[in-house]
């Protein structure tokens, strides 16, 4: 069978797959294209090399591990291709506090602008440290990215500590803003 | 921020989570398999045009030398248009390969890259020298036409420019592989 063809075989373990991760997919997607349309097909590509992965899962590792391994792949080989075509200026913090004032609730401008500013700190970020770092956000411990990433437990955890540190540093510093 | 602050304002975004059905799915790879066989129909198109041109040029020409030229040229086409077909080929991963650790994949890819623009000179511009430089030769012998350096120099000059853009594109990539390696060093005690 040609491995890259969709067969009608994958489909229950690509619902479940869906299920049980189709949010984590889409907060990944998030963390590695801003542009909406772009994420829309970035979003598409990674389900469809999920499924076609998916003729090829014999239980090797958990579905969440090969899901993940999966998704970042695609984010990986999406993201060298964009650098190839053109570098996009990040967006000012100051652009995007603008947009969301019109907003009345204070505390969810309050929630969107973290948000933006966690975005901006991951999309500067080179891919492996990246991948550690969206892994680090879904909760996995040290073993468990080390799984998906394919580095050692310990290299994780320096990584995690170090990229914490700069992603708190900078939500601190705009709290401590004027 | 604390831990576990940071990980719901992560976790509590609102994201898109569009369902897609296998015929979306299968909408989509088929729209990339067009894309790749309209590639591969440019690249055999173009190999056809120089095979034909050559054939012509063979019928036209009834001197030896360019004769063995334009098949040299015709040979060097078929090698050229064969690596392309087979790289193009090799692309397509495996469900392993898209589900291999993210630093191995990565690096894989990035080597495949790396080396596919390291090896341009051999598979595609050195097939091709032999005919092109022979076909100039037999063409002023039979015209007898005063020899001119220059026109030998064009092709191995324009090779020249691509195989420097392609070893710069393959030393940035090259940076980029070490860059991993050192990380994954990071791991040896």
């Amino acid at each position: 069978m040609n491995p890259a063809e969709p067969s009608p075989s994958n489909a229950a373990c690509y619902t479940e797959a869906v299920e049980a991760h189709g949010s984590d997919i889409a907060r990944f997607v998030a963390g590695y294209e801003r542009d909406g349309l772009k994420r829309q097909e970035l979003l598409q590509d990674v389900h469809l090399a999920l499924w076609q992965s998916l003729a090829g899962y014999r239980s090797q590792c958990s579905l969440r591990t090969w899901v993940y391994r999966v998704a970042h792949n695609a984010c990986v080989t999406h993201i060298q291709r964009s650098r190839r075509l053109a570098n996009q200026p990040f967006t000012e913090l100051e652009a995007l506090t603008g947009a969301i004032d019109e907003q009345a609730d204070i505390s969810l401008v309050d929630r969107e602008i973290d948000l933006s500013l966690a975005m901006a700190v991951i999309h500067s970020l080179k891919p492996v440290d990246r991948q550690v770092m969206l892994l680090y956000l879904e909760d996995l411990d040290a073993a468990a990215i080390g799984e998906v990433t394919g580095l050692s437990a310990r290299n994780v955890a320096t990584k995690v500590h170090r990229l914490k540190a700069l992603l708190a540093t900078r939500l601190e510093v705009r709290r401590t803003m004027p | 921020m604390s831990d576990q602050r940071l990980k719901d304002l992560w976790k509590q975004q609102s994201v898109d989570t569009p369902a897609f059905t296998p015929e979306s799915l299968q909408a989509r790879a088929n729209a990339f398999y067009r894309t790749i066989r309209r590639r591969n129909v440019r690249e055999h198109a173009a190999g056809a045009a120089v095979v034909a041109a050559n054939t012509f040029y063979w019928w036209l020409f009834e001197d030896l030398l360019t004769r063995i030229a334009c098949l040299l040229i015709i040979a060097g086409t078929l090698f050229v248009t064969v690596q392309l077909h087979r790289r193009a080929c090799a692309r397509r991963p495996s469900p392993e390969q898209l589900a291999a650790p993210v630093s191995a994949y990565h690096r894989a890819e990035l080597v495949r890259q790396r080396d596919a623009l390291r090896s341009v000179l051999f598979w595609y511009l050195l097939p091709m020298f032999p005919g092109i430089e022979l076909f100039f030769l037999a063409r002023q012998l039979q015209m007898n036409a005063s020899m001119n350096l220059s026109v030998y120099l064009l092709y191995p000059a324009l090779a020249a420019v691509i195989v420097w853009l392609n070893r710069y594109a393959a030393g940035k990539l090259q940076q980029q592989i070490d860059e991993l390696d050192r990380e994954n060093a990071g791991d040896s005690p």
